[in-house]
């Protein structure tokens, strides 16, 4: 936990670097958010167990 | 502000990687794979594009349910019996998917079939009172081929109309999708809907295709599609006729090897079977009007009369069910007969062609379990599909 408080006060002195991780950030969200609308099952129904007649 | 110019950039970025996306999707999503049409997959009937570019001059779609997905590891499955030949069949379909969804992806995918034939294998369960199910409906149904369907100016209205009523009715479980099939009637059939629906309309769609292509390309590099592929490619000398009557002898020598049980199907299936037989035996006898009154045979009307607007030959391939299981739950053979009937009366009015094996109750392993095709059922139901297909 420490070093992660360290991580993100080290962060405070290179704004570059900050920067950068703020958008890629921003980017892998927008991507996951892409991929999980491309894979979704956009039905509502409830789901339908297949059973043997 | 800084966030925002990193939520700006980032926006960027993001769009650039979904259009080198969209061109790569594109790409892989026109993936032309003689063994996608023999595929036993319950995914790929929703995938309109998968099947629109894989129907080739040498092949039409066959439409049925769940007995694509059975004896797929015997040589008698269409996938290993086409393997390699000059035919190139299309299996549509998985368990519950009937008449109607049929209807509805032949109407969607008429346009780019060269072979302008289909065939269609009707399940005597698909006749019972209630017809397909709403919940199996709604988990079948593809909006693509919904959407499709709908924007062909070859169907008929009237035919249009039933698909559009029954699916509201079946949607009924599906809130949503109801909805947009009401936005699918207005903008791309009735033609009424105002700017603002048209709009959405026009978003979602372009959605759903993105959506589709991507489903697509996953579909065109799984490892099943890949191992057919090299099934396929070790058949590729294969390109004659099979030779049925040494198939039949194969399925005979290895059904009596395999099959010695009561019901004669496949030894896995009667050991599943067999601890529920006792419950089972004359259960059925009061169905003097079983599989005779169902609603399955006007969505059946409905896929034929979609046929004869599409100029598109059907074959309707009638399947028995098991006599020896059939016979132990009571179900009565004046019944069965009487389905068999109507199937044959509603084809007449039709002009469809038949292929009836109606006569084949009691042939020995025919059936992989009570209901299913088998060994003997496969090959004689493939030779049906190879003659429709070479018939001029």
């Amino acid at each position: 936990m420490k070093a992660f408080t360290n991580f993100i006060k080290k962060l405070d002195e290179h704004p570059k670097l900050q920067f950068a991780l703020q958008t890629l950030g921003f980017y892998v969200l927008m991507l996951i958010l892409f991929l999980y609308f491309m894979t979704a099952n956009l039905s509502t129904a409830p789901k339908f167990v297949y059973s043997q007649f | 502000m800084k966030r925002m110019k990193a939520f700006f950039l980032a926006l960027l970025l993001f769009a650039v990687t979904v259009v080198g996306c969209h061109f790569y999707i594109t790409r892989e999503a026109s993936m032309d794979s003689a063994a996608l049409g023999t595929l036993p997959s319950e995914d790929k009937g929703k995938l309109r594009t998968a099947l629109v570019n894989n129907i080739d001059e040498n092949g039409y779609p066959v439409f049925g349910s769940s007995e694509f997905m059975h004896g797929t590891d015997t040589a008698y499955h269409p996938a290993q019996v086409f393997a390699g030949s000059d035919f190139h069949p299309m299996l549509i379909g998985a368990g519950y998917y009937q008449s109607l969804s049929h209807a509805t992806t032949l109407a969607s995918i008429a346009e780019g079939m060269t072979v302008k034939k289909a065939a269609l294998i009707l399940s005597p369960q698909w006749f019972r009172k209630t017809g397909v199910v709403d919940q199996a409906y709604a988990s079948r149904f593809s909006e693509a081929h919904y959407a499709a369907a709908m924007a062909n100016e070859n169907l008929s209205d009237e035919v249009k109309q039933y698909i559009s009523d029954r699916t509201q009715t079946l949607l009924s479980v599906d809130e949503k999708t109801q909805q947009r099939v009401t936005m699918y009637d207005d903008v791309l059939w009735k033609k009424d809907a105002d700017p603002i629906e048209t709009l959405r309309e026009e978003t979602w769609s372009a959605f759903l295709n993105e959506k589709e292509l991507f489903e697509t390309m996953l579909l065109g590099n799984s490892k099943k599609l890949r191992e057919a592929e090299q099934k396929e490619e070790a058949a590729s000398g294969n390109d004659g006729e099979p030779d049925w009557e040494a198939l039949l002898q194969e399925a005979e020598a290895e059904g009596e090897e395999q099959n010695q049980n009561p019901f004669y199907i496949d030894e896995k299936a009667y050991k599943r079977l067999e601890p529920h037989l006792e419950k089972k035996k004359g259960i059925n006898s009061d169905a003097y009007n079983g599989y005779q009154n169902g609603p399955e045979f006007d969505d059946l009307r409905c896929f034929l009369q979609t046929c004869q607007d599409l100029g598109i030959e059907p074959m309707l391939v009638i399947i028995p069910v098991n006599g020896y299981y059939y016979d132990y739950t009571g179900f009565p053979k004046e019944a069965r007969e009487k389905y068999y009937e109507k199937i044959r009366s509603v084809a007449e009015e039709y002009g469809a062609k038949v292929a009836d094996f109606s006569d084949q109750e009691y042939t020995k392993y025919f059936f992989e379990d009570r209901v299913h095709l088998g060994k003997k059922g496969w090959v004689m139901v493939d030779e049906s599909f190879y003659e429709f297909y070479k018939e001029t």
